[in-house]
């Protein structure tokens, strides 16, 4: 990611899709340098969610997960064996429940849960960005689900 | 008949369940063949056959997390909860305040024990001992030993009872068997194989069983089937003849295994009924010979 020089003073005036956080716009002395990243929008969140992703794959039981949006996809698993065929259950879980929904006009997909014998897959639509998680049965997906859900 | 009783069974639990988890706005039973074995009485305007489709993809995919075991869909105007059950696919389309845990269990329980329920009383229903009123879906055969002794009985009797016996097939109409294919008694165009050099196989006994099992149908290997056709200069084995080490046969029909799992494993999965009738259970020993028409 292109990463604008660091500028000192505030005045100057900001592109368009210069982003900038409350923390920026503390003042200088608890603040000395103020960061300007070129960002596009959802891509804060993105990181933010592949922070948290990384956080949570260092637990145990769960097997690894697949951030994908528009620009990018990152796949972190376990088992590099198997990244293939779960990016494709994950993309034909995502395909089924968008059918499902349509079929019973159902309206947004809010999160898919996938049990099998010995992983489960949790999908979530976080803005732009497609998240599945996997992990062992044994995981209490409903608090990954909610840790995701509260990033915005 | 047997797959109408589980049908109609399986409706019923599935109203019932309705009946009792309000939220249900429509449930149906699917096999992984993507058959639809029974919807709720209510759910006549659900697309049975889109929900399937859009599912057959997933459940093939499925197989890399060991095979779909339940699939819980939240969306905004409601939830879609699909858990597999007794080798089938349980769909639920629910409003979105629906207890999926509660509706889980009650559905988890329920539909086993009526399947349950209902492959004990097929399993255990009395055999008549007369010709039975409805079809039987295969014909059993006597003992090897017991068809000596009916064979020689039958060589002493007077030709008058031949006659007798010859004129009531020939007064019994064609139609008749045409109408009805499910009859399975011996044609008289077709017999066992005399010829010491026609082809049998020993092969070990698998028990199928579930809800849509022909009882009138065994499967063996397409290979074993391919060469005993090439025995009969390519002519096609539609019905074999099993005999167990106990000398139970029977005649039924015939069809490839299709599980690439058990294929070329010598195996042959006979009908739990069957296996009943043949006094066999899974993994003993049975031979296996094909029926051709007679020439």
């Amino acid at each position: 990611m292109p990463k604008a020089q660091p500028r000192s003073k505030l005045e100057k005036i900001l592109p368009d899709d210069l982003s900038i956080s409350s923390e920026d716009l503390k003042p200088e002395e608890s603040k000395p340098r103020v960061t300007f990243v070129k960002t596009k929008p959802g891509e804060i969140a993105t990181e933010k969610i592949r922070a948290v992703l990384d956080e949570m794959k260092t637990n145990e039981g769960i097997v690894g997960y697949i951030l994908k949006n528009t620009r990018s996809a990152t796949i972190d698993l376990n088992e590099p064996a198997k990244i293939i065929e779960y990016a494709i259950l994950s993309s034909s879980a995502r395909e089924t429940a968008k059918e499902l929904s349509q079929t019973f006009d159902h309206g947004e997909i809010e999160n898919v849960l996938i049990e099998g014998k010995n992983v489960k897959l949790l999908l979530l639509m976080i803005g732009e960005n497609d998240v599945s998680v996997f992990m062992e049965r044994s995981v209490d997906h409903a608090e990954i689900c909610k840790t995701l859900c509260s990033i915005s | 008949m047997q797959n109408e009783a589980y049908s109609a069974a399986l409706r019923n639990t599935l109203s019932e369940i309705k009946n009792i988890c309000t939220n249900v706005q429509a449930s149906f039973l699917f096999d992984k063949e993507g058959t639809i074995i029974a919807g709720d009485t209510e759910s006549s305007e659900v697309p049975y056959e889109k929900t399937v489709e859009a599912m057959e993809s997933l459940l093939t995919k499925a197989e890399t997390i060991g095979g779909l075991d339940s699939l819980v869909m939240n969306a905004q105007n409601g939830k879609v909860h699909i858990s597999s059950v007794n080798d089938m696919y349980l769909v639920m389309v629910t409003d979105q305040n629906a207890d999926l845990t509660y509706l889980n269990t009650v559905s988890r329980v329920l539909i086993p024990t009526v399947i349950k329920l209902l492959d004990d009383i097929v399993t255990n229903a009395p055999v008549p001992s007369k010709l039975p009123r409805s079809d039987p879906p295969f014909a059993k055969l006597p003992k090897r030993a017991e068809q000596e002794e009916i064979d020689e009985e039958e060589a002493t009797d007077d030709e008058m009872e031949v006659e007798e016996a010859d004129r009531e097939f020939d007064e019994e109409p064609i139609e008749e068997e045409v109408e009805n294919p499910k009859k399975l008694t011996l044609p008289p165009t077709r017999s066992p194989p005399q010829d010491p050099h026609e082809p049998s196989s020993q092969l070990v006994v698998d028990a199928l069983s579930g809800l849509l099992v022909r009882g009138d149908t065994v499967q063996i290997d397409a290979q074993i089937l391919n060469e005993w056709s090439d025995h009969y200069d390519g002519a096609e084995i539609y019905q074999v003849e099993i005999e167990s080490f106990n000398g139970n046969s029977i005649v039924c029909k015939v069809k490839p295994i299709k599980d690439s799992k058990i294929e070329g494993k010598g195996i042959v999965r006979i009908p739990e009924r069957a296996c009943q009738d043949l006094e066999v259970r899974k993994g003993e020993m049975v031979k296996v010979r094909p029926l051709m028409e007679e020439e």
